[in-house]
């Protein structure tokens, strides 16, 4: 009940801050598609063969143009964000469809000590958005709320209302950073696979989690998300999150976002944490703690106590 | 003092062969990261180009004023326009105080970036600002990790990477993961408008250089961690000039008729990082904080 609570003031929170500068509920803004929303699974295969016949329109150096404001379906909140796995409405959820397209069933292949973990996170910890931290991948990407994509020959650059955030993704060959140094969003890198922008992401601290039920990773989870236009104004994007320490086999998540039609739209800046001061001190008076996160040695030692 | 020309430029050698042959100089441009690059003549190597990185502080801010616009054409994006992209970042004390300041414990001694020297506050804000100095410790909106505003955020001690598209000019900050959009040719919004702690930043092209118009503060935020202080009537106008391959000078008019007599200017070159590795990484102040109060 706590946790419901919790989550449902921050929920009002972000929606009424979204609602502000952003009709989040009429979707007017939404381009039509030729994949219509749907569940993640039925736009999933619908993207894999509107990719296949489109020719997307291309930047001066021949790439695919990804540049421009996304929103995901269903405005601020709901679906992935919530749960990964298929989930009704409730206090803190408006529910939804799996967002996992891979294993087909849409269940995350958990190890059971995990899922356990999972259910004492959510109702134990502070969600990391309550707090204003940076959402990971690819949580910062399933996190509602517009963004925007600069893309320049060698960057791309991921831009969320939600708590400023940014990611600078690197369509370099350069190497990570060295191992000591944990991102909250991690380190990323691009590369071109056809019209595909292929995107790597290591050195997570793996703070953060996947959704709002308590699912999490470790440092060493290996996350490959993959971008592509299947229309003039709706990308296809998957995330295939790797992490054995948790999870028995990779699984891949599938999101339509939908291009921001109003041609004079900005994101407005967003000060978190600046406004959250005395919210963070209710938290603390309720109970809730800070996640402390789990080290892959411990995760290990979890798994192998079974 | 113009005489002595930019390493970035090539022309001021230091020895070490290698790193001519390959148009280097004597260290990788950058004063952030003097590294002789050779096992050859180390010590001595060492020593030029320790006195050269001196030369190089005392000139480059007088250098980057003298040249700017004048000697130095900024290569152009795709797009036609001059191009400001990488990671940069200052080389200065302006973080603790804007103006001139004697050392003491934690805080380097340092020459101000006010041009003329003195901040022309009103007289009720100069007492204002001795207020904040006494309790800068935990009065500074740094100190609680928020946003730190405009200029401000530019000569933080932390890199930062500008991103250019046909409309728009962005910097990703390390600091609190801070980002500034700059549109281009348009205009700030009209009516009901929010404070914003980093303003509303709009941009043009005057010739080569980046002039950006900002508005719409909160009063939350200071210049430095010293109390140098405005109020919500704060208008900044930022001038980006590139004045050599790897340097930029950069140009800030400060106007606030709250608070002080006449409008006032900083000055300061950002130096371009230029290790092989550089990359934008964290600075998540808030998160830290919050795991130190459990």
């Amino acid at each position: 009940m706590k946790r419901h609570l919790v989550v449902a003031m921050m929920g009002a929170m972000a929606l009424g801050g979204a609602l502000a500068s952003f009709d989040a509920a009429t979707q007017d803004w939404v381009a039509e598609s030729v994949c219509p929303d749907n569940t993640p699974a039925e736009f999933h295969a619908c993207a894999i063969e509107a990719a296949a016949a489109f020719e997307p329109p291309r930047t001066f150096d021949g790439r695919p143009d990804l540049g421009g404001y996304w929103m995901l379906p269903g405005g601020q909140f709901g679906g992935a964000y919530e749960d990964l796995e298929e989930h009704p409405g409730e206090l803190d959820a408006l529910g939804g469809a799996a967002a996992i397209v891979d294993p087909p069933d849409g269940t995350l292949p958990i190890r059971p000590w995990a899922a356990e973990q999972s259910e004492v996170n959510a109702v134990r910890y502070l969600h990391h958005n309550a707090a204003c931290f940076l959402a990971g991948v690819p949580n910062t990407m399933y996190h509602g709320g517009p963004r925007q994509f600069l893309q320049t020959p060698d960057h791309l650059v991921i831009l969320s209302y939600n708590a400023h955030a940014y990611r600078i993704v690197r369509l370099d060959d350069r190497p990570p950073p060295g191992e000591k140094i944990r991102l909250w969003n991690g380190d990323s890198r691009g590369w071109w696979d056809g019209d595909t922008l292929v995107i790597e992401t290591r050195n997570q601290n793996a703070m953060p989690w996947l959704d709002q039920r308590g699912r999490f990773y470790t440092e060493e989870a290996h996350v490959v998300e993959r971008v592509t236009l299947i229309d003039p104004d709706t990308l296809h994007y998957q995330a295939t999150v790797d992490d054995p320490n948790v999870y028995t086999a990779p699984f891949t998540v599938a999101l339509p976002y939908r291009r921001i039609s109003d041609e004079n739209y900005e994101i407005p800046e967003l000060a978190c944490y600046e406004n959250n001061v005395e919210l963070m001190e209710v938290y603390r008076q309720v109970g809730l703690e800070l996640y402390p996160g789990i080290s892959p040695e411990e995760a290990r030692d979890a798994g192998e106590a079974r | 003092m113009r005489s002595v020309p930019s390493i970035a430029r090539g022309s001021f050698r230091c020895g070490d062969r290698r790193a001519d042959a390959q148009g280097k100089g004597c260290f990788h441009a950058s004063p952030l990261a003097v590294s002789a690059d050779s096992s050859f003549a180390v010590a001595h190597v060492g020593r030029l180009c320790a006195l050269a990185f001196l030369l190089l502080l005392a000139t480059a801010s007088a250098r980057a004023q003298q040249t700017s616009g004048e000697t130095y054409t900024a290569p152009r994006t795709p797009f036609d326009q001059p191009d400001l992209q990488g990671i940069w970042q200052v080389l200065n004390t302006a973080v603790w105080d804007i103006e001139d300041h004697a050392g003491q414990l934690d805080v380097p001694a340092g020459q101000g970036v006010v041009v003329g020297g003195a901040i022309p506050y009103q007289p009720w804000a100069a007492e204002q600002r001795a207020e904040n100095y006494d309790n800068r410790l935990t009065a500074d909106p740094e100190a609680s990790c928020k946003m730190v505003g405009v200029p401000r955020i530019t000569y933080m001690p932390y890199p930062f990477q500008i991103i250019q598209t046909p409309t728009q000019v962005t910097i990703l900050y390390e600091y609190v993961h801070t980002v500034r959009n700059i549109y281009l040719d348009s205009d700030h919004p009209e009516g009901m408008i929010d404070r914003l702690w980093m303003g509303d930043s709009r941009g043009r092209w005057e010739g080569d250089t980046l002039v950006v118009d900002v508005v719409q503060f909160t009063d939350q935020t200071w210049f430095d961690r010293s109390g140098n202080f405005h109020s919500e009537a704060l208008h900044v106008v930022e001038r980006y000039t590139r004045t050599g391959p790897d340097h930029m000078t950069y140009d800030v008019t400060i106007e606030d008729p709250e608070v002080f007599t006449e409008s006032w200017q900083m000055r300061m070159p950002l130096y371009r990082r230029q290790e092989d590795n550089i990359r934008i990484l964290e600075y998540e102040c808030h998160a830290y904080l919050e795991a130190s109060r459990g």
